[in-house]
């Protein structure tokens, strides 16, 4: 790899000192004083401060300024401000609104739990940020093909901010999926919370 | 204690937990003495190679760099240049043998100084961890040390082809830590990995990151 990709040495490009996040975004405070899970207040508006060097990898790292965020909290804490706007995954506060560069998905799934108690069966997961989303028609399950690795699924955590489910989690929805009639058509998926979410079509299973 | 760690570690807290569980100094007699350490090349098994069949291991240090960054702790990897001798395209510290007339401290930050320009100014060291024998035939003194993130590094492109942070909570997570095996010379051999975000952490490295998770959290 080259010198420039490199997010220590990217920085010595960069003569403007790093701001710590909790200033690098004005307002944030006031921001978080809302309860956790429910995103930024629809009502706030602020003005659009264009994109800041923030980034979210696939495998649900923050990045700022090329470097790991480590700190968990302080991950959680943007988390709960950030909603989409077009394709543009946003960080907003009542007086500040930023951009911020999403890999995949901005969140991951990381644990996946399983209700069979009932008829029908309830399928939970947990985030990297803590969040926990029970699978209805609110919070649906999607699959996606992915470039080269087969299957993606994800799940709707709120708004239109989607989690994608950790690989290792993929074969335990597979292992829980079904064939069912949709349309003229045999689909293979997984029934949660009420509703049938289809992975592909029965015969191209093989394909799995 | 180790919850701490894990979920939002603080340099006051790390100083603290260091000051209690690593070693205050290390002399290169302390090195040379040092029998293998629990944690070296091998010893997740339980069994340690054959370091006497490698002849006399050469004494070497290396600097942990735990980068104080104002979102949380991060430690400062190497990715090594492709065509250096020995573990090349590999993740390291800075590091290397330690010269003749040198302490293992002053070989750590010379090293540090000469992979990648990062200045003593910046380091604060904590301690040492037990030395770690590798299979390749080196006694290894790892000097634990926060870093002011003012720094600039001037990468020396000979040695180093890059330098990457990785969060210290993620990699003092068990969870994170992998036993694998391979095959190596004859013998199947275990070691730790800690892949993150397309880095394969592995091997001494690895060995000595879970070495201080360990002593951390015992």
């Amino acid at each position: 790899m080259q010198m420039s990709d490199s997010p220590t040495s990217k920085r010595e490009n960069n003569a403007e000192p790093m701001r710590a996040p909790e200033s690098a975004l004005r307002g944030l405070g006031e921001a978080t004083a809302r309860s956790r899970g429910l995103g930024p207040a629809p009502s706030w508006n602020p003005p659009d401060c264009g994109d800041i060097d923030m980034r979210i990898a696939a495998d649900g790292t923050w990045f700022y300024c090329g470097s790991p965020i480590g700190r968990a909290p302080l991950v959680q804490l943007f988390a709960s401000i950030m909603r989409k706007e077009g394709d543009r995954h946003v960080l907003v506060t009542p007086v500040e609104k930023v951009g911020v560069k999403v890999d995949d998905a901005p969140f991951l799934a990381v644990e996946m739990s399983i209700q069979t108690a009932t008829r029908d069966p309830q399928l939970m997961f947990r985030t990297n940020v803590d969040d926990t989303v029970t699978v209805d028609a609110e919070h649906p399950l999607r699959f996606e093909r992915g470039a080269s690795d087969g299957l993606k699924p994800y799940v709707k955590v709120r708004g239109d901010l989607w989690a994608l489910v950790k690989r290792a989690l993929f074969y335990d929805l597979v292992a829980l999926g079904r064939t069912e009639r949709a349309g003229s058509e045999d689909w293979f998926g997984v029934r949660a919370g009420g509703r049938f979410f289809p992975m592909c079509r029965a015969s191209e299973i093989e394909g799995l | 204690m180790s919850a701490d760690l894990i979920s939002d570690p603080s340099p006051a807290s790390l100083r603290a937990l260091a000051r209690g569980k690593l070693r205050a100094s290390l002399s290169l007699a302390d090195l040379e003495r040092a029998a293998p350490g629990a944690m070296s090349d091998d010893a997740p098994d339980g069994r340690l190679p054959e370091f006497a069949a490698l002849g006399p291991l050469r004494p070497a240090a290396v600097l942990l760099p735990i980068v104080n960054r104002p979102f949380g702790l991060n430690v400062l990897l190497t990715l090594r240049a492709s065509d250096l001798r020995a573990h090349s395209g590999q993740v390291a510290f800075p590091g290397g043998k330690i010269d003749a007339g040198e302490t293992p401290r002053e070989a750590a930050l010379r090293e540090a100084y000469e992979e990648v320009g990062l200045e003593e100014r910046f380091i604060e060291p904590l301690g040492w961890l037990d030395p770690y024998f590798t299979g390749t035939g080196f006694r290894v003194a790892p000097l634990v040390a926060l870093v002011e993130p003012s720094f600039v590094l001037t990468i020396n492109k000979l040695e180093v082809d890059e330098v990457f942070e990785t969060p210290f909570a993620f990699l003092m997570d068990a969870a994170n830590h992998r036993l694998e095996e391979r095959e190596w010379r004859g013998r199947r051999r275990k070691y730790y990995a800690m892949p993150h975000e397309g880095r394969y952490i592995w091997g001494a490295t690895a060995g000595i990151l879970r070495n201080l998770y360990e002593k951390l959290t015992s």
